[in-house]
């Protein structure tokens, strides 16, 4: 268990077309035994700086630590991590039990403690049985579970996992979601896990950072990152977002073209500012403008229902306001839906509304 | 398109030619001719061997294989295929880990440069190998020159030892660019991310190569190997002029060549045939599935390590040193061809064009060339329309017997050119077909042997085409109301027409240069192919006639130089998939 510490990396690779920059000056202090969660689109570099901590690819500035050690300069097999691919990376022409044993094959360690490690982390996995298999004897959350007991069968101080349960199918990746969270954190190793789903990113990481474009754009925790976005980009990112511009009027008041809105003063910036607003949909109530019930708590902005979506468990307006058309989701119930055309109030709370600065 | 859509499909504009029987003549076109000129020659070939007096006799075989000098010549040349199948992976495989690990200026000059060395038939290339490595040959008299040799007081050392290491640099200095490209395919075939999850788990460079890297490319190596083996198993025309003749081959060929073959050497025939086919059975179903091609494809891009100035300069060296000894005999032909004198110098102190000039002033060369032109020609021809109409219908349509069609194209591979021609002396020596037998007018047969043994490149070089043109883009122009015969006239044609051509202009090239078929096949001057000209020349023992077989070979080179580069001109990196096993 080792914190690690990543200090200005970048990462820029020649190709044709010229320079192109994959991590630009990244910053990060994982903790001892946090499961971190490295979340952004594709090409945001943050494979890359999963590759720069394993010592897959050398970063062109910065250092790498671990446990306050530079690691920057050592050589990938020397630095006591393990990674589980994207696609696995199982060697075909190797069993299961070789494949789970080479970590400890490669730290020289005897036959039996090798066989006891691979059995034991086969099990953990719950693949007891199948170590005489070869890798295309296997489906692929099979391959799934001996990728990740081969990672844990090696005791690494730090476990990489780049996109692990991308290839499944959608109702073995939620079933794994905890199942995967439990074994990491279990085994005790700082986990590093690259993922563009927001999903599991939000439901299994102790911290996460968003990354965008090469940058590190914020680091928190998942409800952190998700009610108090520090940008346009990491609100809509993660989930849906609503957003309206306005000039804050002090006292904890933003005015927008829609309606004066309410936020906490202590994240408010002071009177004047330019700032954007961000409302996710299921933190807006609804209400048809005849029948909303008075709340002197919460902002009212008025609305028109545009059209609107059942989604299942979920029922999605579409609303127009001053300016611009806000989602709002509710839980569909089995009564009737409000009828496009109809004028509404949107009720919003300070604490749902996040200020989002100079963006 | 499937079967039922065709069949539903309103016939207005497809009337007349229905594709499946269409299709099943073209096969039984194909299988027809293989069967006759692969086949039944072979067959035949094996039968004399088991035949005494009309009747099964395992006579000649047991004589023969107890036989005390056939037992040597065996060994001997299981010994040299070994020795050069090795030699061929020691000087093939560090570049081709470098490529495929590395970038650095030039390696796409460098690269195209490494498979030069298959332009020579080396059998031309030993002519001049006696000149420079010989006691009293340049390159001794070169280390005299830098004083590392003294000619005068002792033995100077005898590079070729005796004939074998000749015979061994020669093929392997030959066919290692064979084993380059198939280890080149292999490594470009391994996920990056097996090596680095290797790296990962604590595995050093070395090891990760041994336990993972190597035996993922394996299947690709031995399959490349055994092309090697077999080909250098049963070549005659190095040994023969190395004279390193204890050999399986060349006791075949001399028994060939004459007019009452014994049944014993068809014995022999028979067991060259059944070490080489199952070591192609071998190469190609056992060790040659890949385990790797079972796996998803590679999940990311290699990352090659950019070399610095120095780096750059070794892998210049590495590449140099193979490009420099593959081509010394290259080099030592041309010297020879255009020699005057070259008598105790290490280059020829006189220079004259008087060679090969008489070559053309010859009619007996000049006969020679033109006959190996038309051999040439029409086998090409023979070729390209019975390769491309298989690779038509192995890849494109689901005919019964693509398989089968497949496997028997396929075969000539796993027949040495040495086998199919005791096939066709066996059928044509005596008896009816006496008139195109090698004693008669070897025209026919010779072009046959030639389409025979080049099929797979044309059919492999036209599948590789198809393969990448989507069906789709034919199916949209049948669903605009394009007929099928017009769909692959007017859309898939023009694009596979590089592949067609490139196959071709190999096939030409290839048949311009063969041996073993070349010298048992033709035995009347008057038909006699370069290639044997060249033999009957450089073993005439005639002074003059080494540098006139070495001007021969000057222009087969030129000539198969030159087609080669056409060839990959026009299919750039794709050349390599027709060389791989």
């Amino acid at each position: 268990m080792i914190d690690i510490k990543l200090q200005d990396i970048s990462r820029i690779y020649e190709t044709p077309s010229g320079p192109v920059t994959a991590v630009d000056g990244a910053n990060l202090a994982i903790e001892p035994g946090e499961f971190f969660f490295l979340l952004g689109p594709s090409g945001c570099g943050k494979t890359t700086l999963l590759r720069i901590v394993a010592g897959l690819v050398t970063p062109s500035a910065g250092l790498v630590f671990f446990g306050g050690q530079d690691v920057t300069e050592l050589g990938v097999e020397h630095r006591g991590t393990a990674m589980v691919f994207q696609n696995y990376a199982l060697w075909p022409h190797m069993t299961v039990r070789q494949n789970v044993e080479f970590g400890p094959r490669m730290q020289g360690l005897d036959r039996a403690t090798r066989r006891r490690l691979a059995q034991e982390n086969l099990s953990l996995v719950e693949m007891s049985g199948m170590e005489a298999r070869k890798p295309n004897q296997l489906s692929g959350g099979q391959q799934q579970r001996v990728a990740l007991a081969r990672a844990l069968a090696a005791r690494p101080r730090c476990l990489l996992l780049d996109e692990p349960l991308s290839n499944l199918d959608a109702r073995l990746r939620l079933h794994m979601r905890g199942e995967l969270r439990r074994l990491v954190k279990s085994s005790g190793a700082t986990g590093i896990y690259v993922t563009h789903d927001q999903k599991e990113a939000l439901s299994m990481a102790d911290r996460m950072a968003v990354m965008n474009a090469g940058r590190i754009v914020q680091v928190g925790g998942p409800e952190e990152v998700y009610n108090r976005p520090a940008s346009r980009f990491v609100a809509d990112f993660l989930g849906e977002a609503n957003f309206i511009d306005g000039r804050v009027i002090g006292g904890g008041r933003v005015e927008t073209p829609a309606a004066t809105l309410m936020i906490l003063p202590e994240n408010g910036p002071p009177p004047g500012a330019n700032v954007t607003c961000c409302v996710r949909p299921e933190r807006i109530g609804i209400f048809p403008a005849a029948a909303a019930p008075r709340d002197p708590s919460a902002a009212s902005v008025p609305a028109v229902v545009e059209n609107h979506t059942y989604l299942g468990e979920l029922r999605q307006y579409a609303c127009r306001l001053a300016g611009t058309v806000w989602k709002v989701s509710v839980l569909a119930d089995r009564g009737a839906a409000i009828p496009p055309g109809t004028p509404v109030v949107l009720r919003v709370a300070p604490r749902d509304v996040a200020v989002l600065v100079g963006d | 398109m499937s079967r039922s859509t065709k069949s539903n499909w309103p016939p207005r504009w497809t009337a007349g030619l229905t594709a499946r029987p269409a299709a099943l003549s073209i096969e039984a076109v194909i299988l027809a001719f293989l069967i006759a000129f692969l086949v039944v020659p072979v067959l035949l070939a094996i039968a004399r061997g088991f035949l005494e007096g009309g009747r099964f006799s395992l006579y000649w075989f047991a004589t023969t294989m107890t036989d005390r000098v056939v037992v040597r010549q065996m060994t001997n040349s299981v010994a040299l295929a070994t020795l050069t199948t090795a030699a061929s992976l020691v000087i093939a495989l560090p570049p081709a880990l470098l490529r495929a690990r590395c970038s650095f200026r030039g390696q796409g000059v460098l690269g195209m440069l490494l498979l030069v060395p298959m332009i020579l038939p080396p059998f031309v290339g030993a002519i001049s190998m006696r000149r420079l490595f010989s006691q009293f040959g340049a390159v001794n008299l070169l280390l005299e020159h830098v004083g590392i040799v003294d000619l005068a007081a002792h033995r100077p050392p005898d590079w070729l030892g005796g004939g074998l290491a000749g015979v061994v640099a020669m093929q392997a200095l030959h066919l290692f660019p064979i084993l380059y490209l198939n280890a080149s395919a292999a490594l470009a075939n391994v996920d990056p991310a097996y090596a680095q999850a290797a790296r990962n788990l604590g595995a050093g460079p070395w090891q990760t190569f041994r336990r993972v890297t190597l035996p993922l490319m394996r299947p690709g190596l031995f399959a490349g190997g055994t092309i090697v083996f077999i080909w250098s198993l049963t070549d005659v025309g190095t040994p023969l002029i190395l004279g390193y003749q204890d050999l399986v081959p060349v006791t075949i060929f001399k028994e060939l060549a004459k007019s009452d073959t014994s049944p014993g050497i068809y014995s022999l025939v028979f067991v060259m045939l059944s070490a080489s086919v199952t070591l192609y059975v071998l190469g190609k179903f056992l060790f040659g599935r890949s385990a790797a091609a079972d796996s998803a494809k590679a999940s990311i891009a290699s990352e090659l390590r950019k070399l610095g100035p120095a780096g750059t300069l070794l892998a210049w060296l590495l590449f140099g040193a193979i490009i420099g000894l593959a081509l010394l005999p290259h080099a030592g032909v041309v010297l020879t061809a255009f020699s005057a004198r070259w008598v105790n110098t290490v280059v020829p102190s006189e220079w004259t064009m008087q060679h090969l000039w008489f070559v053309f002033e010859r009619s007996q060369t000049v006969h020679s060339i033109l006959n190996s032109l038309r051999y040439a020609g029409v086998s090409t021809a023979v070729d390209v329309a019975v390769g491309a109409a298989a690779a038509w219908l192995i890849v494109r349509t689901r005919v019964a017997g693509a398989g089968l069609l497949d496997g028997l194209t396929m075969l000539p591979l796993a027949v040495p050119g040495l086998i199919l021609a005791a096939g066709y002396v066996a059928m044509t020596a005596t008896g009816a077909l006496k008139g195109i037998g090698p004693r008669g007018n070897p025209f026919l047969i010779l072009v046959i042997a030639y389409s025979v043994r080049r099929l797979p490149f044309v059919v492999r070089g036209v599948s590789a085409g198809l393969q990448q043109i989507p069906v789709s883009l034919e199916e949209a122009a049948r669903n605009l109301g394009a007929s099928k015969a017009r769909s692959m006239l007017g859309v898939t044609a023009p694009l596979i027409a590089a592949n067609i051509v490139a196959a071709g202009a190999l096939t030409f090239a290839f048949a311009v240069l063969e041996v073993s078929d070349s010298l048992i096949l033709a035995q009347r001057p008057s038909y006699y192919p370069i290639t044997k000209e060249i033999y009957t020349q450089a073993t005439s023992g005639n002074p003059d006639a080494a540098n006139i077989a070495a001007a021969l070979g000057v222009l087969g080179m030129v000539l198969l130089g030159g087609t080669l580069a056409a060839a990959s001109a026009l299919l750039g990196r794709r050349l390599g998939a027709i060389f791989r096993a």
